[in-house]
């Protein structure tokens, strides 16, 4: 639009609770379940880490008792045999072994003390006799594992474990007989703990995860049945002591429960005198405003001097403007008292609209400004229908579209407009266009904190006053914005957005419906 | 035409006595709700201006007392609370209309004659043309088996169109009638409404109800 003044925000969006609060991300299940988790996993790395160690340790020790047992027992029989029969000796002992060893391959060797004198097969290299020879000249055996072939140049190089003992042979003076086996046997057990203990390793994270997830429900299971009540004691009286409603519950919880039993009867003894301030203010207060207002309509003014007709005029204008401040008031008394929410259904768009132009009208007529209202065609019914507390709503559509009107000179016209303002924001747009004076120029330059300051504004200055206040209010509690700004060539336009009904709920509007409602006033 | 102010407050109730009766009605005062029930049964009135709080018992209560004697006089409530559940309560109790204190006396005339133009609900509880039905003290519509959601404004708009039926009402005719105004004649208002209470009554029906004459408005009932 040419020369179209800046929009207002009038209604700034709720302040988040994460901007205002230092409020974790982590929920606090969230954050048990990564301790839980963290922790047991630690334990069963550890404890598998343990196990595998123990049992290579274990597999090793008996490993190397066995070798040598057996390696005594075949140098006790070589002791008895001559130096010239070792090597026949040596090769009926390999083909024994050969047998009792499956899928190892086996070396039986004899040194004497300097270089190996027999060997079947052929001695390997990394047999080194001297080093062994001289270790067992303590007279304790000997064995160690080595890489080494066994089985000729062209096989590749495995652990193999070498036991040596100490040998006499005859005569001829002390030696050594060597067993060489390929340590297969130990490394396929140790491969196949270490494959099973990788696999723990690798589950365990996600068993744990389970697991701690599952702990985290139950640690924080009360504090949910706690949230659930919280939520409810607005909205449903049958809630009436925590403790009552949540039995069977931990002490501590209980502990906690209780206080808030506690702090929950102090606020419902404030919130009950509350009520009933706000039910003496608009009973008693509202009453004896509207005799006054209705003697001074229905007064008789012929025969009396134009002065004193003036009088009742302004008396009843204002006894009038009296009212709807104290109406305004108690709407905004009750929008910030959360009060709003305890009266929430389903309304028509289009009945808010036709509300505010039948309760305008008299008004209307008086100033010679004619309404007029527009509305689109919708495709379903719940194209037209919002969340909340219709008699807030009303109100601050009223105050809005009366106060367009007030501002409007005589033959002019006040549209009311209501279109759906995007298929993706499921909203609904209320405009009122009037052709008043439009808002001072001051307040249409931009300015986010407008609102706030609206009820510093005098309440004859368009954009400022308690409609503004009231609409502000009224409309952050449904999720809605309120926006004002100049048209050209002359006017205003307020904009009220609200979220439509979704079905379910309401987009990011209060979900809590009234139980009660007009049979024609659509129940959820 | 006769209108009795029940109402407990002296001046309030001298008030709107006294703008009545410059308006060409005769009004009659009572401050007692008992005295009201009781009077209210016993003389044909056209229309009950009632008080919500009265000092000796509920207006609620007078009103669904009224019903249930079968005294189906238009009324209107009027108090100085403005909650929607206190309207809710009123208009279940058998209320025709709700004003909340102040109110401007054209207000009141304005609505006491659209009551008056409804007419008594006397002809019954319910409205009913070919399988639908309207409950006018529930405030429900059904058609066959399934109950139609209404709006208040849909409810009084269908409720109009069943008062006159086979009649071709204009779009004048339904805007001085449901809504006590005559809309500019480019105003879409009338055909909004007609055309979200079609959807709501006569989708997935055989039979239309709500036919739109060209150049004329709308007629209501089965076209033979």
């Amino acid at each position: 639009m040419p020369g179209a003044a800046p929009e207002l925000p009038a209604s700034a969006p709720p302040a988040s609770g994460a901007a205002r609060q230092s409020v974790s991300r982590l929920t606090l299940r969230l954050r048990l379940t990564l301790w839980i988790m963290a922790i047991n996993t630690a334990i069963v790395w550890m404890m598998g880490a343990a196990l595998w160690l123990t049992e290579r340790w274990t597999l090793d020790q008996s490993l190397n008792a066995r070798r040598i047992e057996r390696l005594q027992i075949i140098a006790a029989g070589l002791a008895q045999a001559a130096p010239a029969d070792l090597q026949s000796r040596l090769e009926s002992i390999h083909a024994r072994l050969a047998e009792q060893f499956i899928d190892e391959q086996v070396q039986i060797s004899i040194s004497d003390g300097r270089a190996i004198v027999a060997s079947m097969p052929e001695p390997i290299p990394e047999l080194r006799p001297t080093e062994l020879s001289d270790a067992i000249a303590s007279g304790r055996p000997r064995i160690e594992i080595t890489h080494a072939r066994l089985s000729g140049p062209d096989a590749a190089s495995e652990p193999v474990r070498i036991a040596a003992v100490p040998l006499r042979i005859g005569d001829a003076g002390a030696g050594t007989v060597f067993l060489a086996v390929t340590d297969r046997f130990a490394q396929r057990q140790l491969r196949q703990s270490r494959n099973m203990l990788l696999v723990i390793f690798a589950l365990a994270p996600l068993a744990a995860a389970g697991t701690a997830w599952y702990l985290a429900r139950i640690a924080i299971a009360p504090l949910d049945r706690l949230r659930l009540l919280a939520s409810r004691i607005p909205f449903d009286p049958g809630v009436g002591s925590l403790v009552e409603s949540l039995p069977g519950s931990s002490a501590e919880v209980m502990t906690l429960v209780k206080e808030l039993d506690l702090a929950l009867a102090r606020v419902r003894s404030r919130h009950a005198a509350q009520e009933r301030f706000l039910y003496n203010v608009s009973h008693e207060l509202k009453t004896p405003i509207a005799v006054v207002m209705a003697e001074a309509q229905t007064i008789d003014r012929a025969g009396l001097p134009p002065s004193t007709t003036v009088f009742i005029e302004s008396v009843e204008e204002e006894m009038f403007r009296l009212g709807r401040i104290i109406e305004g008031l108690l709407a905004l008394s009750r929008v910030q008292n959360g009060e709003g929410l305890r009266r929430v259904r389903r309304y028509a768009v289009m009945d808010l609209v036709m509300d505010s132009i039948e309760n305008c009208r008299e008004l209307a007529n008086r100033k010679g400004v004619r309404l007029s209202p527009s509305l689109e065609q919708r495709e379903e019914p719940a194209d037209d229908a919002v969340i909340g507390d219709p008699e807030l709503l009303r109100i601050m559509l009223d105050r809005l579209v009366r106060d367009a009107v007030r501002h409007s000179p005589g033959g002019s016209v006040v549209t009311i407009s209501a279109v759906r303002s995007s298929a993706a924001t499921r909203g609904v747009e209320i405009t009122i266009d009037d052709s008043g004076a439009g808002i001072p120029p001051e307040r249409a330059a931009a300015n986010p904190d407008a609102m706030v300051r609206a009820s510093d504004q005098p309440e004859h200055e368009r954009g400022g006053g308690l409609s503004l206040t009231v609409a502000q209010a009224v409309a952050q509690l449904h999720r809605g914005t309120v926006t004002i700004r100049n048209r050209e060539p002359a006017g205003c336009r307020v904009c009220v957005t609200l979220p439509l009904y979704n079905g379910g709920a309401q987009a990011g509007a209060p979900t809590r419906h009234a139980t009660n409602g007009t049979a024609n006033t659509r129940k959820e | 035409m006769r209108v009795l102010i029940v109402e407990d407050n002296p001046k309030m109730a001298a008030a709107i006595e006294r703008g009545l009766r410059d308006n060409g009605y005769v009004a009659e005062v009572c401050h007692k709700g008992f005295d009201g029930e009781d009077l209210a049964a016993a003389e044909p009135f056209d229309a009950i201006i009632l008080d919500l709080m009265l000092q000796d018992r509920d207006g609620v209560e007078v009103c669904r007392n009224l019903r249930r004697r079968n005294v189906t006089t238009p009324i209107m409530m009027l108090t100085a609370l403005s909650e929607t559940d206190n309207k809710v309560v009123g208009l279940d109790a058998g209320a025709d209309d709700y004003m909340t204190k102040p109110f401007m006396f054209e207000e009141l005339l304005a609505r006491l004659r659209a009551l008056l133009r409804r007419g008594q609900a006397g002809e019954g509880r319910t409205l009913s043309c070919d399988d639908l039905v309207l409950d006018l003290y529930t405030r429900t519509a059904r058609r066959g088996e399934a109950e139609v959601e209404l709006s208040n404004k849909e409810f009084a708009l269908l409720e109009y169109f069943m008062r006159n039926p086979n009649r071709v009402l204009s779009r004048s005719q339904i805007a001085m009638h449901v809504w006590d105004v005559n809309f500019d004649s480019g105003s879409n208002v009338i055909d909004v409404f007609v055309a979200a209470l079609r959807k709501k009554l006569d989708r997935g029906f055989p039979r239309e109800l709500l036919h739109t004459i060209r150049n004329a408005g709308y007629r209501f009932g089965i076209m033979e």
